[in-house]
């Protein structure tokens, strides 16, 4: 998989071994974000010109507007 | 858009140098009333002729091209290549003009790829409207608009047991739901795996030592 590596890749990795300082911590995140990858997106809405409308506002967030 | 952006900014918070600031405010304004603002959509701007003057002839606000060009599909295509969006699956989203609903408006405009969202929270205007306003959901599904009728108050809709009774109104539906993997976060996801999976090879190889 890694023919070669450069000294900034070696580095960054370095880093990267200091949030997943094992070859366990590593596949476990892997794993993990493979199953993010897979879920539903999540629900964007889009509300635009709210005029300082608090009631309003909140009331359609609560209902998600469906 | 991003120098405007700055040149606002700097008429607000350029206050170690007058000219600067000045000129920050002078574009500032030109945003805010000026015939050729990319954000100001009329010919000129008239609240002061509305403030003193009883004449309505002078009050009339021209509107401009962009009116006529939100109806055009190639337009709107030609914009959102502009912008690097694939013009297939990309909309332009306006927010701000509130929707005439009371004379047959629609939100949808230039054969679907310009959707016109003015939430019409401002009560002011709810009676040009008709309805309260637009807000527009991107679920996994596809993408809906949502057309809420005025609101008055959380007590009212206690009080009389009713909700607003918003409508719904599918405008793409997708026979696969849309899943993380498809969107720009899945992408980033992606390089943090591909990152990780070197990270694992690298500690087979010895180069760097599990702790």
């Amino acid at each position: 998989m890694v023919k070669s590596m450069d000294d900034d890749r070696l580095r960054y990795l370095q880093l990267l071994a200091q949030q997943y300082p094992s070859i366990r911590a590593a596949s476990t995140a892997i794993v993990d974000l493979n199953a993010q990858l897979n879920l539903p997106k999540g629900t964007e809405h889009f509300v635009s010109d709210i005029h300082g409308e608090y009631e309003a506002f909140r009331h359609v967030l609560k209902n998600s507007s469906a | 858009m991003e120098r405007f952006g700055r040149l606002a900014r700097q008429g607000y918070f350029a206050t170690d140098n007058p000219e600067r600031k000045q000129e920050g405010m002078d574009a500032m304004w030109r945003l805010w009333s000026d015939a050729r603002s990319p954000l100001f959509g009329n010919e000129k701007m008239a609240t002061f002729e509305r403030y003193f003057i009883g004449d309505t002839a002078t009050h009339v606000e021209k509107r401009n091209a962009y009116y006529k060009f939100r109806d055009d599909e190639g337009t709107a295509r030609r914009i959102l290549a502009e912008f690097g969006v694939n013009p297939d699956t990309g909309h332009i989203i306006n927010g701000h003009v509130p929707v005439r609903v009371k004379r047959g408006e629609n939100p949808v405009k230039a054969n679907g790829k310009l959707l016109v969202i003015d939430g019409g929270f401002a009560k002011a205007y709810q009676g040009q409207t008709g309805i309260a306003g637009y807000t527009l959901v991107y679920n996994s599904w596809g993408l809906l608009l949502a057309a809420h009728p005025p609101f008055d108050s959380v007590q009212k809709v206690i009080d009389e047991e009713t909700d607003l009774g918003s409508s719904t109104q599918i405008l793409e539906s997708n026979d696969v739901r849309i899943r993380i993997k498809d969107i720009d976060l899945g992408r980033t996801l992606q390089r943090q795996i591909d990152d990780l999976q070197t990270l694992l090879a690298a500690y087979r190889r010895g180069l760097i030592q599990e702790v």
